[in-house]
């Protein structure tokens, strides 16, 4: 499964609303009927997922207009 | 050739260990477009875990037999259901005498395999007249085709076709078309979260990829002339 969390580099981010670390975990990506998992950070109490802005703005971002496109 | 990828134990945890888009409905659709008497033999091409061949024998009373690649699958299949003829081989050399089944099943195998080769080998063993019910992937935009090969080996999708070339293929070795149907609906109730975490596929990539080769899914049925 991809990992797009690079633990060393993102071990400082916190949850704003539980002000507790973020974790990395399995987290469910869905658009236009079409899911998978992928490893992100997120808060362990209410499961506020961090989407890194190179992801969304990159791969998230491709996938989204390929889907809509098709 | 590897097939690692449908070895992995995350195929056989579905209580169906369907491994295909479309579960059994498009076997069943198949199915009754064709008049399949009870005492015919059908070759299960790819049969993995043997799911389909038990759908034939406890749903529709019909016998089944199955080849497949994978002696892992096989012995887990055979596990299942001890009263089917099961055999390691690949389609491309079918251990079969010619003209001894009277229909063959391929649930989206066909583009794992050589396709020419086990098309032909799958008319050599087919009795005249006989039944070659296929599901697939295809590629409903050709002219982005290339988009699926950079995917990984070991896994159909460097080797899927368009419907043109899959016709074609078929036609010239031995076969008239009945039915072509799309089922790409299907494709959206398929597990990809299985088949990402059995593979290394970068599931954005594998989306990016399907999206732009307008991947599709489709079942045909033909018949021996």
């Amino acid at each position: 499964m991809s990992d797009y969390v690079d633990l060393s580099k993102e071990k400082n981010w916190m949850c704003a609303n539980c002000n507790i670390p973020l974790v990395s975990g399995k987290v469910d990506i869905s658009y236009l009927g079409n899911s998978f998992q992928v490893d992100l950070l997120k808060c362990p109490n209410c499961s506020l997922v961090l989407v890194p802005e190179e992801l969304a703005l990159g791969k998230m971002a491709e996938v989204e207009k390929s889907l809509e496109d098709k | 050739m590897t097939f690692t990828v449908y070895q992995h134990p995350i195929w056989l945890e579905s209580e169906e260990a369907s491994m295909h888009p479309g579960g059994f409905k498009i076997t069943e659709r198949a199915l009754k477009h064709c008049n399949i008497d009870p005492s015919s033999t059908i070759l299960d091409v790819g049969c993995g875990a043997g799911s389909t061949l038990n759908v034939l024998q406890n749903e529709n009373k019909l016998q089944g037999i199955g080849i497949d690649p994978s002696a892992n699958l096989l012995s887990y299949a055979h596990q299942m259901n001890a009263n089917i003829w099961l055999t390691q081989a690949f389609a491309e050399h079918l251990p079969l005498a010619n003209e001894c089944i009277d229909a063959v099943i391929s649930e989206c195998t066909l583009s794992l395999f050589n396709a020419k080769k086990a098309i032909q080998e799958c008319q050599r063993v087919l009795r005249p007249n006989g039944y070659f019910i296929v599901s697939d992937l295809y590629v409903r935009d050709p002219e982005n085709i290339d988009r699926l090969k950079d995917l990984p080996t070991g896994t159909c999708f460097p080797r899927i076709m368009d419907q043109e070339k899959i016709l074609r293929l078929i036609m010239i070795n031995g076969f008239k078309i009945s039915i072509w149907q799309d089922c790409s609906d299907a494709l959206r109730q398929f597990s990809l979260c299985k088949l990402t975490e059995s593979t290394d596929i970068d599931p954005f990539d594998l989306l990016i990829s399907a999206a732009q080769a307008k991947l599709g899914y489709y079942f045909l049925i033909a018949r021996k002339k």
